[in-house]
């Protein structure tokens, strides 16, 4: 074969996988409407669909040579043949081959690019036996088809097998079933099926001719322009990376408008020295020459009409960028459009899981879905999978009582579970699930809530029904009294919560005793970017999820009270505990600010208790993209994952679920004693950290600290010269080897200054020599530290020395 | 003409002057990347390194092992950075500059190791490599494949990269 010949085929399989997985689709759906319909005498226009679809599958399987998919179609063709042509009623029995037959077509098709076949030729000549053995179910068996016996015997051998039983000729002249335009996919698959009929052995001359006009009617359909209906096939996974693509261009709009707006900062700033220069030479008509005063207007003159071309230039820019940032938003949001879904591809596996869960419970449970055509964003829908699998596990598990138990209440022993999707108000969609079974056990859930510790006796007293059916989302509460692998531990709920509210989404619970449990779901169609509120605790930057907040918050330290080691605070009509972010993340140690009358903090509201997060300073929102923390660091608690600035820093972005439970293991207790430490102003050790290595800086940023120092670093000696001459220090610790100005340098530099001769000058560094350590003390500096033995000689106690 | 005939020379000469392809004994030469991460010297196979740069910034994230030095911004991805010295338990000996980073990188996983000079790429040979004494392999003693010359410390990058050990998941 050659291998233009293999890159055909290679295509062709690949079309062949996505059509197929379509049609499996169909056929999944289509059994579950049949087996519903089994009793009522069967459902005509489903049988005629799932026929029409497992033939087409069969054809093209015969085109890319996938035998055994081929073979399986084809004894499922002959069943659905005789059922279409009521020589075979289907009873509710065959269902129990008639599934996992398709999943073994399933199965056949994920072996498409294995080396290994996943389905044992055992397996398979199995199948297939059991398959015929419903067609010999008919009339008792009294009138065995050819087929079945070539077919037991044939497979064995691994070869093909001649058609049994064209169907063509009677496919050909049926009407199109009447959902032909419910949604797109169905369109797309009608438009496909004449071709995919057209397979090599069965197409004869005559097929031909018939097929020459219909594909010119479709390149005229085109000619003329494109229509609202055309569709142009592309794979989900190029979509998904033009999306990634896409939405990596938030982070460059981010970068852009920083870039922007200090460009626009530093035009305005060389507007203003020249304005300062202009004044000062007006100033000092004396101190200068008029020759001078000639040269330095002119100069003055160009000054101005370079600022003005800057200022332009930044106008420009800023337009530029906010334009471009409209078009990046827009372009995103038509992306995520783009990639939007139905329902109906997650729900492909729910009647089957209501099926296979009421069979093991011994329930009877009828699965009612609605609005599988509502369309959302595909992320949504693959984080929705486990959650909706919980919420129907929960309701045959809990909701939907045994059958005895119906009948006792006098309900039907057909439990009943619905799952309705549609559209709500603010491009939202909402989900309701439904089951009319025994409700929320009231007095079973508040022991259990009581029993884990989410509730306490005191606030059990005053509690709502809103808020009691609230409980059964808190983590550690379960109702069930025996574990099973379903549910029953307790953590789904929470886990349901979590994931809901991260989307962007609520959820709301309403039951009845008795009368059956409702879940409601409200989501965005489409994710949306993250927005985040920037915060400073400890020194360092932290992103709060936005829609976990509910406000920012001022708190005046003299009115927070300590109430059963709790400090609390009354805002907005509530007693709210407060606790710092940076004790809940474990950097109290770090703690640089002391606190003022005044505190900062954000108000986060979850599972309906209220919780302030104080922080250092809130320095505004940030929209952006969360990125994972890398393949190494999987799952950081408290750390959902980072954002990347406009700037380039990283800000890691904070799980407030966490938080919340972090913050209940502190006890939550915030001292006012921010206000206390503040009534006594210890005059801290004003330390200049001068160091290149950001490791280093870090370290000795830490370790000063510790020590009760408040340090202020900088990167170089230039920087560290620069920091000197603007704020006050007590002493000086400085690297060797910096670029720019050396420590040496900076050493020298400092004693030039009379203000800071007697300033205290530490120098640390990796070098040893005798040589290097006179150079330093040539240079002025009062104590030289190597860094191998930093930690031995104390850095500490020689900073008290000289201060 | 006159080219043919001295192509069909050159030829001529070439084939007197060949030599037969010298066979190596495969494996027997390992390509390594030495660094310094005060006080030792160490030494990585030069196929687990993807890149090597000075570290421009760092983030912490809190919360995770005294190991992991924080993140850092990798073209656009995010990289955690780990300190090999904490990971060994080698006692730290004072500050020391660890601004360099190597990227290691496998199929499945990448992270970026501090250290404080690189001291460039040699061969070493596999008869060479020694056990290491147990002074060092009590550091941590899958992580390290011996020793490549008797200052030099031999890391087991696959080990390293495969290794449980590293991977948070709280």
């Amino acid at each position: 074969m050659s291998t233009s010949d293999e890159e055909f085929l290679k295509e062709l399989l690949e079309d062949f996988k996505l059509e197929a997985a379509e049609h499996l689709q169909v056929i999944g759906d289509g059994l579950l409407e049949l087996e519903k319909s089994a009793d009522s005498g069967g459902n005509p226009t489903k049988t005629e669909e799932v026929f029409r679809v497992i033939h087409s599958m069969k054809g093209a399987a015969r085109a890319v040579n996938l035998q055994r998919l081929e073979q399986l179609a084809m004894v499922l063709e002959g069943v659905f043949h005789e059922v279409k042509n009521k020589k075979l009623t289907l009873h509710p029995a065959m269902f129990d081959v008639l599934y996992p037959a398709t999943d073994m077509l399933a199965a056949l098709l994920g072996e498409i690019d294995k080396p290994l076949k996943s389905v044992s030729q055992n397996d398979f000549n199995l199948m297939i036996g059991r398959v015929q053995a419903i067609r010999n179910v008919r009339k008792g068996g009294a009138e065995p088809a050819p087929q079945p016996a070539r077919l037991n015997t044939e497979p064995a051998a691994g070869e093909s097998v001649p058609e049994p039983e064209p169907p063509e000729a009677q496919l050909r002249p049926q009407k199109p079933s009447p959902e032909k335009h419910t949604h797109q996919k169905k369109e797309e698959q009608e438009q496909r099926q004449p071709q995919t009929q057209q397979t090599p052995s069965e197409a004869g001359p005559e097929a031909q001719q018939d097929a020459a006009p219909a594909d010119f009617s479709a390149v005229n359909t085109s000619g003329r322009g494109v229509s609202e209906n055309e569709t142009v096939r592309v794979p989900v996974t190029r979509l998904i990376e033009i999306l990634n693509l896409a939405e990596e261009m938030i982070t460059s709009k981010n970068i852009l408008r920083w870039h922007a707006d200090e460009f626009g900062e530093s035009a305005a700033e060389l507007a203003r020295l020249r304005t300062r220069l202009e004044e000062e030479l007006t100033d000092n008509r004396q101190a200068t020459l008029p020759d001078e005063r000639v040269a330095l207007r002119k100069t003055i003159q160009d000054l101005r009409s370079s600022a003005g071309r800057l200022a332009r230039l930044s106008d420009e820019l800023s337009a530029h960028q906010r334009r471009s940032g409209r078009n990046i938003d827009e372009l995103v949001e038509h992306m995520r459009h783009t990639l939007l879904q139905p329902f109906s591809v997650l729900f492909a596996v729910v009647p089957r899981l209501v099926r296979d869960l009421s069979k093991s419970s011994g329930k009877e449970v009828e699965i009612a879905i609605s609005g599988a055509e509502t369309e959302l964003d595909r992320r949504i829908l693959e984080q929705l999978k486990d959650p909706l699998i919980h919420l129907i596990r929960n309701s045959v598990d809990h909701g939907i009582e045994p059958k005895a138990e119906r009948k006792k209440a006098g309900k039907s022993e057909m439990g009943k579970l619905a799952v309705k999707v549609g559209k709500a108000d603010g491009r939202k969609v909402q989900i309701v699930i439904e089951d009319d079974g025994a409700g929320i056990n009231r007095e079973r859930l508040l022991e259990a809530a009581r029993k884990s510790g989410a509730v306490s006796k005191e606030a059990l007293q005053e509690i709502s029904t809103a808020e009691i059916n609230r409980l059964i989302f808190a983590s550690g509460v379960t109702t069930s009294r025996m574990i099973t692998d379903v549910s029953g531990r307790g953590l789904g709920m929470a886990i349901v919560l979590e994931k809901i509210t991260n989307m962007g989404g609520t959820i709301e619970v309403e039951s009845e005793p008795g009368r059956g449990t409702r879940f409601i779901i409200r989501l965005p169609q489409t994710l949306a970017t993250f927005q985040g509120i920037l915060v400073e605790s400890a020194s360092e930057l932290f992103l709060m999820p936005a829609q976990a907040v509910s406000r920012a918050v001022r708190v005046d330290a003299s009115r927070v009270k300590t109430v059963e080691s709790k400090s609390v605070v009354q805002t907005g009509g509530h007693t709210v505990a407060l606790v710092k972010l940076s004790a809940v993340l474990g950097l109290s140690s770090r703690e640089r600010k002391p606190g003022g009358p005044m505190m900062t903090g954000l108000l986060l509201e979850r599972e309906g208790r209220r919780l302030i997060f104080l922080v250092d300073t809130i320095l505004g929102e940030h929209e952006g993209i969360v990125k994972p923390l890398g393949a190494m660091l999987r799952r950081v608690k408290h750390i959902e994952g980072a954002c990347l600035m406009g700037d380039g820093r990283i800000v890691p972005v904070l799980r407030p679920s966490e938080l919340f439970v972090s913050a209940a293991g502190l006890g939550l207790q915030v001292r006012s004693g921010d206000a206390a430490t503040a009534e006594k102003p210890e005059q801290k050790t004003r330390v200049l950290v001068a160091e290149d290595s950001i490791t280093i800086r870090n370290t000795m940023r830490n370790y000063l600290e510790l020590a009760g120092c408040e340090v202020t670093t900088a990167f170089d000696g230039q920087d560290g010269f620069e920091k000197l001459m603007t704020g006050t220090f007590d002493v000086v610790v400085t690297d060797v080897e910096m670029p720019r100005m050396n420590g040496f340098e900076l050493t020298a530099q400092i004693r030039k200054q009379s203000a800071l001769q007697d300033l205290p000058v530490i120098i640390v560094t990796a070098l040893e020599t005798p040589d290097d350590r006179n150079r330093g003390m040539d240079a002025g500096a009062n104590a030289y530290i190597v860094k191998s033995n930093f930690r031995e000689s104390n850095l500490i106690d020689t900073i008290k020395r000289l201060v | 003409m006159h080219t043919a005939n001295s192509l069909e020379i050159l030829k001529k000469r070439a084939r007197k002057l060949a030599e037969p392809l010298r066979k190596e004994e495969p494996g027997e030469r390992i390509s390594v990347i030495r660094f310094l991460l005060y006080p030792e010297t160490f030494a990585i196979e030069a196929s687990c390194v993807h890149e090597v740069f000075s570290l421009r910034d760092l983030t912490s994230i809190p919360g995770t092992p005294a190991f992991v030095m924080g993140v850092i911004n990798f073209r656009s991805t995010l990289v955690p950075v780990v300190n090999l010295k904490k990971l060994l338990g080698i006692h730290e000996t004072g500050l020391t500059e660890m601004n360099k980073v190597l990227l290691l990188r496998d199929g499945s996983m990448e992270f970026g190791l501090l250290c404080d000079r690189i001291l460039g790429s040699a061969f070493i040979l596999q008869k060479d490599i020694r056990d290491a004494p147990a002074t060092v392999s009590r550091l941590g003693s899958e992580l390290i494949a011996g020793m490549a010359d008797e200052n030099t410390i031999l890391l087991d990058g696959r080990t390293l990269l495969k290794s449980r050990q590293l991977i948070v998941d709280q």
